[in-house]
């Protein structure tokens, strides 16, 4: 039976560089198709160092999801405002990470984690966004960064979801439309899928075309194709990029064959 | 190999890449108590130990600068393998004020070239180790104010990191009057150049292999440092 649009698969692995250190995989992911022509994913990178922060990823994006499933109840996909919605799953994820930090007794930094959200119906998308990672898309267009990784100079300092000021460094992106296929990912892809051109990301085409190409005409099932993908963040090839986790959640939300 | 894993190709950049200032007084009183000669081991031991991390040879990039007489720089940006440990001989006196100016463009030039050429990069470090107090500029000089400035202002903007770090009998006092207020001096225990100069390549090793959006905290001090007594 084909699948049906929008569809979603994804996958998370532990960098090389944790399982040596016996650190658990410190990113978390949930992508869901969620009916009504609405889809949502959400992906969150606990920051090393930070001694619950794979328990901060996994609160942050369970709590987006819930969020941003209740705020989509009931909504007509032609009038929804996607990028509020998205943006309103963030100061959600906050509050579940304080509550956390509270019943564990921890201190909200212990939880520290960055996170990408977003929400697509037809053929738009928002993302909202807080530290790095990005979202790339194959729109009608061509290739583009929709969200790409907040401004830093320096490589390992990024701002978390449990900083005091993370809403200055929210970005929310969109409604961007015509998109055929996206790709969101935490910073262990960064390195394998963009590029900086003037001091600027760009999506690196030779990473994001096939993939894109392989999920929009063969994917048939989605947990072939989210195993595929795990397949691919734990090779040679991506550990040559990077040892740190990895997370990659594919979105299709139309196919070439008219569906 | 997965049939993905075949049809992609990974951008692969530049390594992330840490610009590295050893700042280094060679005045005269460095050849008292064989000073010189430790600081000429510690710089061969840092630069072995750093270069056994694979990444974080690949990563650091060293720059020497000495003061003695002259500002002199000893060895310019390389990546670390490439740097080959001088024996500094010591001489003259202290121009501390100029060497910092100096390190401090030095720094700048740096992220410049590394912007340029798209590669990432983490806050840069300056390591200055001295054994005495200024001689060219003195707290009443229009000089001191403009390096005090530079390494302040430099720190709190995060232009870079820099750790001061008083050999006996340098003059803590002044030393603390330069250094960021919110990285006071350290006073080196006696005898201890190995220790320091270990301590410098863990930390360099520590951030050289920390992930993206990672803050690493440094190795503790206390195998070298003195610790005030109460």
């Amino acid at each position: 039976m084909p699948l049906s649009m929008p569809f979603l698969f994804g996958a998370s692995v532990a960098g090389a560089g944790h399982l040596k250190l016996g650190i658990p995989c410190q990113d978390a992911f949930a992508c869901e198709s969620l009916g009504g022509g609405f889809a949502a994913f959400a992906i969150a990178d606990g920051l090393g160092g930070e001694k619950e922060s794979e328990l901060g990823a996994f609160t942050a994006v369970s709590a987006a999801m819930e969020a941003v499933e209740k705020l989509l109840l009931g909504q007509n996909p032609a009038e929804a405002k996607i990028e509020e919605i998205v943006r309103a799953c963030f100061p959600a994820a906050r509050a579940a990470l304080e509550q956390k930090a509270l019943e564990k007794n921890l201190a909200l930094h212990d939880l520290a984690c960055t996170m990408l959200a977003g929400v697509m119906t037809g053929s738009a998308a928002a993302v909202a966004h807080v530290g790095d990672g990005a979202v790339v898309a194959q729109s009608d267009e061509g290739l583009k960064l929709i969200s790409g990784p907040g401004e830093s100079e320096y490589v390992n300092e990024v701002v978390p979801l449990t900083s005091k000021d993370y809403e200055s460094q929210l970005r929310v992106s969109g409604p961007v439309p015509g998109v055929i296929c996206l790709a969101a990912f935490t910073d262990g892809c960064q390195r394998a899928g963009l590029v900086k051109s003037a001091g600027k990301f760009a999506p690196h085409e030779k990473f994001f075309a096939p993939i894109f190409a392989w999920a929009v005409s063969e994917v048939s099932e989605l947990d072939q194709a989210s195993n595929e993908i795990k397949t691919l963040l734990a090779s040679p090839k991506m550990g040559k990029a990077s040892d740190d986790d990895k997370t990659l959640v594919v979105a299709v939300l139309k196919r070439r064959d008219g569906e | 190999m997965s049939e993905l894993e075949n049809r992609v190709e990974p951008a692969n950049p530049e390594e992330s890449h840490v610009a590295t200032v050893l700042l280094l007084d060679v005045s005269a009183s460095m050849s008292d108590n064989d000073k010189i000669s430790q600081l000429n081991e510690g710089l061969r031991i840092f630069r072995d130990e750093v270069c056994q991390d694979e990444r974080a040879c690949k990563r650091v990039d060293l720059a020497v600068v000495t003061f003695g007489g002259a500002v002199e720089v000893i060895h310019d940006f390389s990546s670390i393998d490439g740097f080959e440990p001088p024996e500094l001989s010591a001489k003259g006196q202290t121009p501390m004020g100029q060497a910092i100016l100096k390190a401090i463009e030095m720094i700048e030039q740096r992220k410049a070239y590394y912007k340029n050429n798209a590669i990432d990069y983490f806050r840069p470090w300056i390591f200055m180790i001295t054994d005495g107090e200024p001689t060219d500029i003195s707290p009443e000089s229009a000089q001191w104010k403009e390096v005090v400035k530079a390494v302040r202002e430099g720190e709190n903007n995060r232009k870079f990191l820099f750790f001061a770090i008083g050999v006996e009998p340098a003059n803590m006092g002044i030393l603390s009057k330069i250094a960021p207020e919110a990285r006071p001096p350290q006073r080196l225990a006696h005898g201890r150049f190995k220790e320091l100069f270990s301590w410098v390549s863990k930390s360099q090793q520590a951030i050289a292999n920390s992930q993206l959006g990672q803050m690493t905290p440094l190795p503790p001090v206390n195998s070298w440092a003195e610790i005030p007594s109460k």
